[in-house]
């Protein structure tokens, strides 16, 4: 245990490791297109687009502050997605680390998680404009954002986890990860409100981290409230949970993964 | 302080090849009720070695022996099976052609991430990356992505960060012969001399007769994954070649037999 916590302090390199990896993945992803970094943004501006003139338009959504509403949903959602697609190839493109035993493994997935947070920060950063700009909402309730964000990081780990580990014996798994990738886009609230389903479909907000986090996201950054302390509780408690299960999954199976390539 | 650099007990390495088709979640289902797709290959038995620090050791074998099998688990790519034990003393790298860099990455960002791989802090790779530089002769190329470099440009840059990036244990496949013009194989040897008088332990995988001889202390001799002696390069260089004589007479008799048959 001891052990563990010195190799987190400065003068090990470690955290200087995971930053490296992190921005040098950042780098690899966005170099050479012409572009460039403009696409981290550009992408979800072009979804908050379409799906903005669908609801409005075509559905007559009548969510308040709907774009803003919109916009946060989908940049969390392909937070999550990202990283998950990452890590489901994370074997082959970070071979050239993972072989090295001097590396610790888990060490590369929090630097993937770090660089896709740079992706989705620049995201924020326009969220954060926008809403000033058009809702003119700041309040000090977005100091709870963070502890929102860390229950989302934790969950986006586990699912990882997961996904990387049953990609070694499943090549398949593209497929099954676009039909989750679907219920998930769907149930998780990213265009509703998720507060205003009923009856047992309201449940969702508990069952799936992702709906929850939202709903608390939405809460402290658009609508100026604090806190649903008891659902945040609750997903971020399932996100643990589910981390747990990611990590005994991973340490279990993922030893042989690189002779199986 | 133990003078073992790496210590490697009862090492068994079985590798599980499934069908082409058992990839898929349907051919897994199918597999599950039939049992039929899993062949086992045995591609390294009862290994038990002990490489000494500042030792120059040789791993001898004929294609498909097991040799960078072995190398892969001395590294900890791959798993031994079950049983098997494997300490290593000292930060290692592993030079082979190709391996160990991001080719999108630029020369110095691929410095970068190997050097901190091996532990180094960002102020200690500041430190030392000039000398990386013009040691692997790329002074030119340094912001250039290496997937336009040469294989000789890889390996000089590779070999050049694992010396300056002080190493202790290099484990080589192939990696030797391949490296640099004439000019730069005179600077590798120098350096690898000094190295071993640095302690530095050399682990080195090769098919050619000639380095063996010249540079290890140690040998071994695997043939189609079974250790088959340790020794000397006098010693085992001779039994190596006793080897190839007998596979060239098992091949000409296979050959022989099937024009053979053909001809019937």
């Amino acid at each position: 245990m001891i052990k563990k916590l010195i190799a987190w302090l400065p003068e090990n390199n470690r955290l200087e490791r995971i930053w490296l990896i992190a921005k040098f993945d950042f780098v690899t992803r966005y170099y050479g297109s012409f572009l460039g970094l403009f696409w981290a943004l550009l992408k979800p501006l072009f979804q908050l687009l379409v799906f903005f003139i669908v609801f409005t338009v075509v559905f007559k959504s009548r969510t308040e502050k709907f774009l803003m509403f919109l916009f946060i949903g989908i940049i969390m959602f392909q937070f999550f997605t990202e990283s998950v697609k990452a890590s489901m190839k994370i074997f082959k493109s970070k071979k050239h680390l993972l072989e090295n035993i001097q590396i610790n493994k888990l060490d590369i997935f929090y630097s993937g998680i770090a660089s896709t947070l740079f992706g989705f920060m620049f995201n924020f950063t326009a969220f954060f404009v926008g809403n000033l700009l058009l809702n003119d909402v700041f309040s000090w309730s977005i100091l709870f954002f963070p502890f929102v964000l860390i229950s989302l990081i934790i969950f986006v780990l586990a699912t990882q986890l997961i996904f990387s580990t049953v990609s070694i014996y499943l090549k398949d798994i593209d497929n099954i990860w676009f039909v989750l990738n679907t219920f998930l886009f769907w149930g998780s609230g990213i265009f509703f409100d998720a507060t205003t389903l009923e009856g047992k479909a309201a449940l969702i907000q508990y069952f799936n981290p992702l709906a929850g986090i939202l709903i608390n996201a939405r809460k402290v950054l658009i609508y100026a409230e604090p806190l649903d302390t008891t659902l945040f509780f609750i997903n971020f408690v399932t996100a643990v949970c589910f981390l747990g299960i990611g990590l005994l999954i991973f340490r279990k199976y993922s030893a042989k993964a690189l002779e199986k390539l | 302080m133990s003078d073992i650099a790496i210590e490697l007990k009862n090492i068994h390495k079985t590798f599980t090849v499934l069908d082409k088709n058992s990839h898929s979640l349907r051919g897994k289902i199918i597999s599950f009720f039939t049992h039929t797709n899993k062949r086992s290959i045995k591609a390294l038995s009862n290994i038990n070695l002990e490489i000494k620090k500042g030792e120059f050791f040789g791993i001898m074998g004929h294609n498909g022996s097991g040799k960078s099998t072995l190398l892969r688990i001395m590294t900890g790519a791959y798993p031994p099976d079950e049983g098997g034990e494997i300490r290593r003393d000292g930060r290692f790298m592993l030079l082979t052609l190709g391996l160990g860099f991001n080719v999108q990455l630029t020369a110095r960002e691929n410095i970068y991430l190997n050097a901190s791989i091996l532990g180094l802090t960002l102020k200690q790779i500041g430190r030392i990356f000039h000398d990386i530089v013009a040691f692997a002769e790329l002074e030119d190329f340094v912001d250039t992505q290496v997937k336009y470099f040469s294989s000789g440009m890889l390996s000089r840059l590779k070999f050049a960060i694992a010396v300056h990036a002080d190493a202790d244990i290099f484990l080589m496949d192939e990696f030797f012969g391949g490296v640099g013009d004439a000019g730069f194989k005179e600077k590798s040897e120098r350096v690898f001399h000094e190295s071993l008088v640095k302690g530095r332990t050399i682990v080195h995988v090769s098919h050619s007769v000639k380095t063996i001889e010249e540079h290890c202390h140690r040998v071994l001799l695997l043939h189609e994954g079974e250790p088959i002696a340790i020794g000397s390069p006098d010693e085992i260089i001779p039994q190596y070649k006793e080897l190839s004589k007998k596979r060239r007479g098992i091949k000409k008799e296979r050959r022989k037999n099937k024009e053979k048959k053909n001809s019937l």
